[in-house]
C-alpha cells in the first residue's frame, strides 16, 4: 500500500515523456507510463472492497464448509469486487485517452506514420486559417469518445456501486 | 499531529528517492554517454580517462550517489542543444510556467465554487442540468484542441484577445482559461455532490430553523464543511494542471517549461528533459505533501484517525 501511495502522486505525463526521449516514442511506452501511475488507484479500490466483503456472513459460511483460501478468494470474494474494478476502469479510460492524445500531439506518443487523433490535430494546426476542419474534426472525435466513456462510467457507477460516487 | 506530519515527511522523501532512481535509471538507458561526449576520433585512452573522470568506472550504487549529490547541489548537467547548464535553462522558464499555473488555478476556484454551489442549490432543476452538462464536456475535451479553437475564435476571427506572448497581462487570459476549464468542471461537480450531502445534515436544519437567511446557511455554515473533498482534490488537481500546461504552453507559444520540454523532445536533448522531469516531479510531490498536511490540519477526523 505504501508503494501505491508513492507512485500515485507522480504525473503520468512526465514519465511518458521521459520514456519517449530515452527509448523513442511508442504506444508501449504510453501504456507502461499509464500502468505505472494508475495501478495504485485500482489497488486502493479493490483493497477497500475486499476488506468489507470478507467480513460478510457468506465468507464465514464458505470457510466453515471447508473451502480453501483460493476458492474463497476466486469464487466468493472476486465476483463481489468486480463492480468496483469495472467502474474505475471505465472512468480512467477517458483520462488515459486524453493523456495519450496530448502526448501524440507533442510527438511523444504514438509515432508517425501510425494514425493517432492527437498527431492529426497537430498536423492540422498549420492549416487552421484555410481549412479549420483538419484540426477540428480529430479533436471532436477525441471529445466524443471520452465523453461517451465518462457517461458510461457515471452510469455504471450509479447502477453497480453507488458508494464510489466520490471518484 | 506530529506523528502524521513525520509520516508524511517520510512518504514524501521516499517518493523523491523513487523519482530520482527512475530518472537515474533512464539516464543510464540512453546508451554510453562517452560516445556523445567524445567524437568518433577518440582513442582508447581518451575513453579510459573520461570514464574515470566522470566516475563511470565505479559501481552503479556509487554512481547513483554522485548523481544525487550533484542534483542536490543544483548540478543537473548541460543541455546538448544550447550548451548552457540545465538549471539555468530551467530557471529561465520556471517563472512563466508559475504565472500561468497560478492564473489557471485562481480562475478555477473563482469559477468552480460558485458554479458548484449554484448547481447544488437548484438540484434537479434545469439549472442543475445546465451546470452538469458543461462540466461533463469540460472533462472530456483535449485541452490542446480547446486552445486551438479559442485562438481561432477569440484571437483570429473576433480579435478580442491576444494569442501571442508580447501583449502584457492580457496574454494570460486564453491559456489560463484553457487550463482552468478542466478544473472548473471537476470542482463544480465535486462541490455539488458534497454540498448536497452536507445540506442534508442536522446542523443545517437547525441553522434554517433559527431563521437564518439561506445565503448565510450555505456560504457560511454548509460550504466550510463541503470544502473538504475539494481541498483534498487540490493536490491531484495541481498535478493535472502541470500535465495539461505542458501541452497548452505549446499551443499558445507560452515561454514556460512545457514549451522547453517540447523543444527538448524534438531535439532529443536528454539532460533538459531529465531536469524537467526531476524538478516538476519534485514540485508535484512537494505540493501533495503540503495539501496532505493542510488537510489533516483542517479536518480533525483525518488528524485523529
Amino acid at each position: 500500500m505504501r508503494l501505491a501511495d508513492l507512485t500515485s502522486a507522480y504525473p503520468i505525463f512526465l514519465l511518458a515523456i521521459l520514456l519517449a526521449v530515452v527509448v523513442g516514442p511508442s504506444a508501449t511506452n504510453v501504456a507502461a507510463a499509464a500502468v505505472f501511475t494508475l495501478w495504485a488507484r485500482f489497488v486502493r479500490v479493490v483493497r477497500g472492497d475486499v476488506l468489507s466483503v470478507r467480513e460478510r456472513d457468506f465468507v464465514a459460511m464458505a470457510k466453515a464448509a471447508g473451502c480453501s483460501h483460493s476458492r474463497i478468494m476466486v469464487r466468493h470474494i472476486l465476483p463481489n469486487v468486480v463492480n468496483g474494478i469495472l467502474v474505475l476502469a471505465s472512468l480512467q479510460m477517458g483520462w488515459v485517452i486524453l493523456v495519450e492524445a496530448s502526448l501524440s500531439f507533442l510527438g511523444a506518443g504514438i509515432p508517425l506514420p501510425a494514425p493517432a487523433w492527437g498527431s492529426m490535430v497537430a498536423e492540422g494546426r498549420d492549416y487552421t486559417t484555410t481549412a479549420w476542419w483538419v484540426a477540428a474534426m480529430p479533436g471532436l472525435a477525441i471529445m466524443a469518445t471520452v465523453l461517451s466513456l465518462n457517461i458510461l462510467g457515471d452510469w455504471l457507477r450509479d447502477k453497480l456501486d453507488p458508494k464510489l460516487r466520490s471518484l | 499531529m506530529l506523528r502524521l506530519f513525520l509520516g508524511r515527511v517520510t512518504e514524501a522523501t521516499a517518493a523523491l528517492f523513487l523519482l530520482s532512481a527512475v530518472v537515474f535509471a533512464a539516464s543510464r538507458l540512453t546508451g554510453n554517454p562517452l560516445d556523445l561526449l567524445l567524437g568518433p576520433g577518440a582513442t582508447r585512452e581518451d575513453y579510459a580517462r573520461l570514464n574515470h573522470a566522470l566516475g563511470l568506472d565505479r559501481t552503479l550504487g556509487i554512481q547513483y550517489g554522485i548523481f544525487l549529490l550533484n542534483a542536490l547541489r543544483g548540478d543537473l548537467g548541460t543541455s546538448f542543444r544550447s550548451g548552457e547548464s540545465v538549471v539555468a535553462v530551467l530557471s529561465q522558464h520556471l517563472l512563466a510556467s508559475a504565472i500561468l499555473a497560478a492564473a489557471a488555478i485562481g480562475l478555477t476556484w473563482l469559477a468552480g465554487i460558485p458554479f458548484g454551489v449554484w448547481a447544488a442549490q437548484h438540484r434537479g432543476t434545469p439549472v442543475d442540468a445546465s451546470v452538469k452538462l458543461p462540466s461533463l464536456l469540460g472533462q472530456s475535451m483535449p485541452s490542446f484542441w480547446v486552445g486551438l479553437l479559442l485562438i481561432e475564435v477569440f484571437a483570429v476571427k473576433l480579435g478580442w484577445l491576444p494569442s501571442g506572448t508580447n501583449q502584457g497581462a492580457l496574454n494570460v487570459i486564453l491559456p489560463a482559461f484553457t487550463l482552468a476549464l478542466f478544473g472548473i468542471a471537476g470542482i463544480a461537480r465535486l462541490l455539488r455532490s458534497s454540498l448536497l450531502e452536507v445540506l442534508d445534515s442536522e446542523f443545517v436544519t437547525v441553522a434554517r430553523a433559527k431563521g437564518m437567511p439561506e445565503v448565510t446557511v450555505i456560504w457560511k455554515h454548509a460550504l466550510k464543511n463541503a470544502m473538504f473533498p475539494v481541498v483534498s482534490f487540490a493536490g491531484l488537481y495541481f498535478v493535472n494542471v502541470m500535465t495539461l500546461s505542458m501541452v497548452v504552453e505549446v499551443v499558445f507559444a507560452w515561454p514556460g517549461l512545457g514549451q522547453l520540454t517540447f523543444n527538448a523532445i524534438l531535439a532529443r536533448d536528454f539532460p533538459v528533459v531529465q531536469g524537467v522531469v526531476l524538478v516538476a516531479g519534485a514540485i508535484a510531490i512537494a505540493v501533495n505533501f503540503v495539501v496532505d498536511v493542510l488537510y489533516a490540519y483542517l479536518d480533525p477526523r483525518v488528524r485523529y484517525a
